[in-house]
């Protein structure tokens, strides 16, 4: 049997297909860059990072008695950080970011861990090495 | 079919006093699709991942048109910090390969 024969499939497998070009290309700007908004004379823009993923499936299987079983299903899911806001006068734009000091101060941690590990295990290797150079003269 | 595309994008201009501001984005997407006909069933599954980075703010005016950056500064931060951790490690094993050697030479 043919694609041709099969309009149905077909057709089901065209919105899926459809369906994840239209995820794909809703990306736009509008999805990180704020509304404007109005602050003291100024024009505030808030800016954060998106993220996003998803998934989409579906099977039908025709039975011997001509009974079609189909389901499908999909799931997605999303990140967005702030990253910073941008300041717009007359006079002068600028951006303002800001850094997510949790997260740094964790790495910076982690960074200080690993440090002491492997300053340490130079110190064993080193130290352990120059004791075993050391000869009681009753070894030869 | 698998795709990775990476498109810039900008938006409607902002308007303030006499200068325009022009917001832009580096869209990276991901896709992965397949379907199956057969005779008696059909399989078809896909999935895909977007990611949209503020990458600047354009602005123009009657001075002309000027860029201005946005960067990510907390993954600067954390890739500061990679690359520390990269060098700690190298710093260690180099110290450890010079004493070793200087132990073999005695």
């Amino acid at each position: 049997m043919t694609l041709e024969e099969k309009p149905a499939r077909k057709d089901h497998i065209d919105e899926l297909f459809t369906r994840l070009d239209e995820l794909q290309k809703s990306a736009n700007v509008n999805a990180v860059f704020g509304q404007p908004v109005q602050v003291e004379g100024k024009t505030v823009i808030p800016i954060a990072t998106v993220r996003y993923g998803f998934g989409l499936g579906f099977g039908d299987q025709e039975d011997p008695s001509s009974e079609v079983n189909s389901g499908g299903g999909g799931g997605a899911g999303a990140i967005a950080k702030p990253l910073g806001l941008a300041e717009i006068t007359p006079e002068s734009t600028r951006v303002e970011t800001v850094v997510d000091e949790q997260r740094v101060i964790r790495a910076g941690m982690l960074l200080g861990a690993w440090s002491v590990f492997w300053i340490a295990n130079a110190l064993i290797r080193i130290l352990g090495q120059s004791r075993r150079g050391e000869c009681c003269g009753k070894c030869e | 079919m698998s795709l990775i595309q990476h498109r810039i994008v900008q938006g409607e201009p902002i308007c303030v006093g006499q200068k325009e501001v022009v917001p832009e984005a580096q869209v990276t997407s991901w896709l992965q699709r397949r379907a199956t006909i057969g005779t008696d069933h059909s399989l078809g599954w896909g999935a895909g991942m977007v990611s949209i980075q503020p990458t600047a703010l354009v602005e123009r005016g009657p001075m002309g048109a000027r860029r201005i950056p946005i960067r990510d500064e907390t993954t600067r931060m954390l890739a500061g910090l990679a690359a520390g951790a990269v060098f700690v490690w190298f710093l260690a094993e180099v110290a450890v390969r010079l004493a070793t050697n200087r132990g073999g030479e005695k």
